[in-house]
């Protein structure tokens, strides 16, 4: 299957629907950031004395296809890799109970609540890996968007 | 391009994924989570360069002394001396020296300002004496042997942090080994650190990138073993 940018536009939008009405607030910041940091690119080869003196990168807003990319990778990194970090600690430390507890004479609990390795290692996880596994296939950009 | 089927399928399919009971409790995890877990991963690749380097490494609890059950781990950055919660650290031996890996600990330092280690390898006898006096672990002489600045990036690396860590150890003295440790690749980081004398940068560090793993682990083996 190949997306337009508009198909691109209308999966990038339905995401960030979906993940706003979950309450995602965190992984919405993190995609709106990159989008504020745009895509940096090589000026194109030209001639001239001017081109010696300016910087050789520009930064550019990121295409709907681009858009569609960086938030497949932020959905990576929460659905699979962080598991698989959960995981990671596990085998090294040779221990499943790990807790994340604040000194509460400095911090409150209400703004940093303690947490449990298990909490990044939900049932069914596995589903999660699959499911993102295809539609990150599907998105793929053609070889053609690559070249662009 | 899509036709509407196709796109209605793909639609679907991203409101089954993003609605499984699994995805959505990983969603609702606070960024504070995935930094401090990201954090523990760092530490325990560096256990696993311990015992790699012939050295042993075990688990202690502030107050329970060894293999806590649980393990807990600083939630926040905070001081190396904290007996409010049973926060662990690990204790290590490699030939004849003894060292301590900790996690978001504050040390001060060269300026007497202080700053916060998210890894850190610290010699034992001044973790002792720190633990023995409430007082703060110091960077410089020898105390602070090694520094780990850990992010997991959830959005487009830049490179404000890595200036920042290049600050942070400018203020340390002189560390056996100091590196930027995050889990997406960064061109511009790459760059950034590649100039002499700054940080080794260890960017797309993860545990489904075995060589990525395997390269951090390595390089910190041979600093430990050229130091031992």
């Amino acid at each position: 299957m190949t997306l337009t940018e508009d198909d691109a536009a209308k999966l990038v939008h339905s995401i960030l629907g979906l993940l706003r009405e979950q309450g995602a607030r965190e992984v919405v910041d993190g995609i709106d950031e990159s989008r504020r940091l745009g895509i940096e690119e090589a000026l194109p080869e030209q001639r001239g004395s001017e081109l010696k003196q300016v910087g050789r990168t520009r930064r550019r807003p990121p295409t709907n296809h681009e858009m569609l990319q960086i938030i497949l990778e932020c959905l990576h990194q929460r659905l699979v890799v962080l598991p698989t970090i959960g995981i990671s600690i596990r085998k090294h430390l040779g221990n499943n109970e790990v807790t994340w507890r604040v000194d509460t004479q400095f911090v409150s609990l209400d703004r940093v609540p303690e947490v449990r390795l298990s909490d990044l290692l939900p049932d069914q996880v596995e589903n999660v890996k699959m499911a993102l596994t295809k539609i990150t296939a599907v998105c793929e950009p053609s070889v053609d968007e690559q070249r662009k | 391009m899509a036709t509407d089927q196709e796109m209605t399928e793909l639609l679907d399919s991203v409101n089954n994924l993003l609605n499984l009971p699994a995805a959505q409790q990983l969603l609702q995890l606070n960024s504070n989570t995935c930094e401090r877990a990201y954090e523990a991963y760092v530490l325990s690749l560096c256990v696993e360069a311990v015992r790699r380097a012939g050295g042993s490494a075990q688990l202690v609890g502030i107050k329970s002394g060894p293999n806590p059950i649980p393990v807990v781990f600083r939630g926040a950055p905070g001081s190396m001396a904290s007996t409010n919660q049973d926060f662990a650290y690990v204790s290590c031996a490699l030939k004849n020296r003894a060292f301590e890996l900790h996690v978001d600990v504050e040390y001060e330092g060269t300026s007497g300002a202080p700053h916060e280690i998210d890894v850190s390898m610290c010699d034992k006898a001044h973790a002792d004496a720190v633990r023995k006096t409430d007082g703060t672990p110091k960077t410089e002489g020898n105390k602070l042997l090694m520094a780990f600045e850990c992010k997991f990036y959830e959005s487009t690396p830049g490179v404000s942090l890595g200036r920042t860590f290049v600050g942070l150890i400018s203020d340390c003295g002189g560390l056996r080994f100091e590196a930027f440790v995050a889990n997406l690749p960064s061109q511009k980081l790459g760059l950034y650190f590649s100039k002499k004398s700054r940080p080794s940068p260890f960017l797309g560090l993860i545990p489904t990138d075995a060589e990525s793993e395997d390269r951090f682990i390595r390089n910190v083996e041979q600093e430990l073993r050229k130091w031992a």
